[in-house]
């Protein structure tokens, strides 16, 4: 039986921006493969494309040039449409402001996920709570994000992020807002919910803290992988 | 959780924005109430002012009588061609909705005072009685009214419309002579005694109308026909439906009369329907476009503020679509609450107007000051309220381009 | 020839030219005086007429009482109108009905039409009251276009046309000063006798405008007309009248 495709296949990604009257180049011919179940973290000084590779996964932005595969699924020639619901069902988004909808609770904003993609009223509540309890959220769930800290916040968003089971979650500065504590813990959550739902994890980050923890780090700078490091599988 | 419940909380986010948003929907949505029930008020007084004028709501006369009828009442030349009318009324009168039924007979002539100058007339043989029941008033300004009982020949009573009585120097209790050719063209002449001088409402029609008790007309104008028969009801909207039964009464008899409904004898009231009408459309459009203008830029300032919270939900594979569907759900719900808050203050606007006794100057033409009376229009309320959750379903557009249209990653970045 | 002969045969020529002139124009004098109806009608009279309207669906049967020329009376016959009159004296027309205490002064536009026309032609003496301005004769027929002589009531102008071969008028037009036609009088039939006289006329208010009337001269009758006929204030004379002589026509 042939192994299966890694969840993100990446081929000669080429990505520039034009900031004022000159063309950035954020990413130059980056190649990269992500298997289920393994945990990235991509290194590199702000401006290094980081999160430009992280819009790039996450079919957020199409590249330049280059091909992009997710399980297997060419995206280039996917229509708007077809990358949203792509992104709906097999992508989970970690955002450094949390990015939650400040007019829902804790359990509603989790339920966003499932509310859009139609899963009936009852299953959603049943899945978001136990999201929200496997992030340890279990007793929060009516409160609204202005009601929350900052690790709270981070978590109800992961918990989002999750619950719909999707095949990888992309984090992009997860705990740029959060105090060293903070961080180290949802650090500590991210890893710990890949290894019991095997979720492919993609995390952009420069916090040196988080970077020593890094099963495998990638490193760019000015648009192009310099490193590619595989820790020991200690986690 | 659904759309229209994500929709108000949004709504509650900025409660001072919302709150003035809401109060330009609701004083649109209020002056288009008030407005229907002004222009409401025009159509009914006018309509009510014709029928009870002497229209009645309809009129069976001879085929003749209605083809010669000109625009103006002034210069229709009279036509008595309804004979066997006794009859007929009669039965008409049986009618379910028929108040009364009564016989007129247009005169056309001359009038003159002693050996005064003639002016000439034009006047109406009616049925004082019958007027009484069909709630014609007539507005006297001096002396007494027709007597209901018919006058004995020889003492024949007139009443003179105040601008004719000020042409002959008439007042109550002067005898004038009143002079007119038959049908066939034969001269008759008639003295008759002045009971006293009326209004007809009009100031035009004042200078030439008077008015005889149908048995003295008949006396005058040497026939025992009616120009016509006046149908008055208890109710204004039966009139399509008595319209056709004293169509089937009529063809019953094998009596080829026309049926004419007031409406179609009040071109005057035609006119200023359609031209209130216009007004009031023009007015709603106006208010439409502020409120468009208005609740736009309210919409995209909301918008604008919360693009990156849109960008996160089209990030984690909410669609175009979707996105849409919630930004229409609040800027429909702001329209309804708007609109709603917006009928509730103009029925108090209404009622407080109404309260307040105000009196209207005479309209062109009239002689007489009118109450000011809004009317309470079911239709406009909920119309208003429809229109307002359209025009912000409208002006919710270009922020939903916008919304939907920027890319991702920018919305994402948006600060 | 000689200028003394040349000038007596010119004398010759011009005097019978006007001879011939003046033979025709005398011709045509009688012609116009011979057709002249009432140029020997008396002038007290009692004309009893018939008016009806082309189609004949209303006849109206009048009695008119002339007293010289400023007195007329026109009593209508019919049942329902018995008790109404016209009376034209001093110069205007008045109407009287039994349902006014005072007579009513008509505008002449008002006047019974029929009646104003036979007034008119009652009252028309073409030789006598005008003066030839031209004539013309065309198939049988000669016109006279008269003007009224100074002093004459009635029309300022008439046309008066004539067959030659009968003597008689054939149709009068009343014209105002300005020579507009105001009203059309037709000859339609004349009674057998020796005297002039018309057994019906169609009349036209040209003015008005109303439509043709035709009138029936039933009799004309000399005979003294009282001068209280025409008081407006008491009517006694006028109640006093005998009843219409002949069944009138009914409307």
């Amino acid at each position: 039986m042939p192994p299966p495709p890694p969840v993100f296949r990446a081929r000669g990604l080429d990505k520039s921006y034009r900031l004022g009257g000159t063309t950035v180049r954020a990413l130059a011919g980056v190649d990269l493969e992500v298997d289920a179940g393994e945990a990235l973290f991509v290194a590199g000084p702000s401006g290094s494309g980081k999160s430009t590779l992280l819009h790039l996964l996450g079919t957020l932005d199409r590249p330049d040039a280059g091909a992009l595969e997710l399980d297997g699924t060419d995206v280039g020639p996917l229509g708007e449409r077809e990358r949203t619901l792509l992104r709906r069902h097999r992508l989970g988004f970690v955002f450094q402001d949390f990015h939650l909808v400040p007019v829902l609770s804790a359990l509603e904003n989790v339920e966003v996920p499932l509310w859009i993609a139609g899963v009936p009223r009852r299953d959603r509540r049943r899945r978001a709570e136990a999201a929200l309890a496997a992030v340890g959220l279990g007793d929060r769930l009516a409160h609204r994000p202005d009601a929350l800290s900052g690790g709270e916040r981070q978590r109800v968003a992961i918990a989002r992020a999750l619950v719909h089971e999707p095949r990888a979650v992309l984090a992009d500065e997860p705990t740029g807002n959060l105090d060293s504590a903070t961080a180290a813990a949802i650090v500590e959550l991210l890893l710990a919910l890949r290894r019991e739902r095997g979720t492919t994890l993609v995390v952009a980050t420069h916090d040196p803290a988080l970077l020593a923890r890094a099963p495998r780090l990638l490193t760019l700078r000015d648009g192009r992988v310099v490193a590619d490091e595989r820790a020991p599988e200690a986690w | 959780m659904n759309v229209f419940a994500l929709g108000w909380r949004n709504l509650a986010r900025n409660r001072r924005r919302t709150a003035l948003s809401l109060a330009i929907v609701a004083c649109g949505t209020a002056a288009l109430v008030v407005t229907a029930g002004f222009v409401r008020f025009s159509f009914d007084g006018l309509r009510e002012a014709m029928i009870h004028g002497g229209l009645g709501h309809l009129e069976v006369a001879a085929e003749e009588e209605v083809e010669r009828r000109g625009v103006v009442a002034l210069d229709r030349s009279p036509s008595a061609a309804l004979e066997g009318w006794e009859a007929l009324r009669g039965e008409l009168e049986r009618l379910p909705h028929v108040d009364a039924v009564g016989a007129n007979l247009h005169l056309l002539g001359l009038v003159r005072r002693a050996d005064g100058a003639a002016v000439s007339f034009v006047g109406l043989g009616v049925e004082p009685d019958r007027e009484l029941r069909m709630a014609f008033p007539t507005k006297l300004r001096s002396g007494r009214g027709l007597a209901a009982t018919p006058p004995a020949p020889g003492d024949e009573p007139v009443l003179l419309a105040a601008g004719l009585a000020r042409s002959l120097g008439a007042a109550p209790g002067d005898t004038v002579t009143l002079l007119m050719a038959r049908a066939d063209g034969m001269l008759n002449a008639m003295d008759a005694r002045v009971t006293g001088i009326y209004t007809t409402g009009v100031a035009e029609l004042d200078t030439r109308m008077l008015k005889l008790p149908l048995a003295s007309a008949a006396r005058l104008a040497e026939t025992s026909r009616v120009s016509n028969l006046v149908v008055a009801l208890d109710d204004t909207s039966r009139t399509a439906e008595v319209a056709a039964a004293v169509r089937r009464a009529l063809a019953a008899r094998g009596d080829a009369l026309v049926v004419t409904p007031w409406s179609a004898r009040a071109p005057f009231y035609e006119q200023v329907r359609g031209l209130y009408t216009g007004i009031f459309r023009f007015l709603g459009t106006i208010v439409a476009l502020l409120v468009v203008l208005a609740a736009s830029n309210t919409l995209v300032m909301t918008v604008f503020e919360r693009l990156r919270e849109l960008g996160t939900l089209r990030a984690i594979g909410t669609t175009p679509g979707q996105i849409a569907a919630l930004l229409f759900a609040e800027a429909g719900e702001l329209g309804l609450a708007g609109g709603a808050l917006g009928a509730l203050a103009g029925w108090a606007a209404v009622g407080g107007i109404n309260a307040l006794g105000l009196r209207l100057p005479a309209p062109p033409g009239a002689v007489e000051e009118i109450d000011l009376e809004l009317a309470l229009v079911p239709e406009a309320f909920v119309g208003a309220v429809v229109l307002m959750v359209a025009v912000l379903l409208v002006a919710a557009i270009v922020p939903i381009l916008r919304a939907t249209r920027i890319a991702v990653v920018d919305a994402l970045g948006h600060v | 020839m000689k200028p003394a002969r040349a000038a007596l045969c010119a004398f010759v020529a011009a005097a019978l030219g006007a001879a011939r002139l003046a033979a025709a124009d005398a011709e045509l004098t009688r012609l116009l005086a011979d057709s002249d109806p009432f140029a020997t009608a008396p002038s007290e009279m009692r004309v009893e007429l018939v008016f009806s309207s082309p189609r004949g669906e209303a006849r109206v049967p009048v009695e008119i009482w002339r007293k010289g020329e400023g007195l007329a009376l026109v009593r209508f016959l019919a049942p329902r109108d018995l008790g109404k009159y016209v009376v034209r004296r001093d110069g205007g027309f008045y109407f009287l009905s039994p349902r006014a205490a005072e007579p009513v002064r008509l505008a002449p536009a008002l006047a019974p039409a029929g009646g104003a026309a036979l007034d008119a032609l009652l009252a028309v003496r073409p030789s006598r009251d005008y003066d030839v301005v031209t004539t013309s004769e065309h198939s049988g027929q000669v016109t006279f276009d008269l003007a009224a002589r100074a002093g004459t009531p009635g029309a300022p102008r008439l046309r008066w046309v004539v067959s030659r071969a009968t003597r008689r008028p054939l149709r009068v037009e009343f014209r105002d000063a300005a020579d507009a036609v105001e009203r059309l009088v037709e000859f339609k039939a004349w009674r057998a006798g020796r005297r002039l006289e018309p057994a019906a006329i169609v009349a036209k208010e040209i003015a008005r405008g109303s439509p043709p009337l035709e009138v029936e001269i039933v009799a004309i009758e000399e005979r003294p007309v009282p001068a209280a006929l025409f008081d407006l204030k008491d009517g006694s004379a006028r109640a006093a009248l005998p009843p219409p002589q002949r069944p009138p026509e009914a409307l």
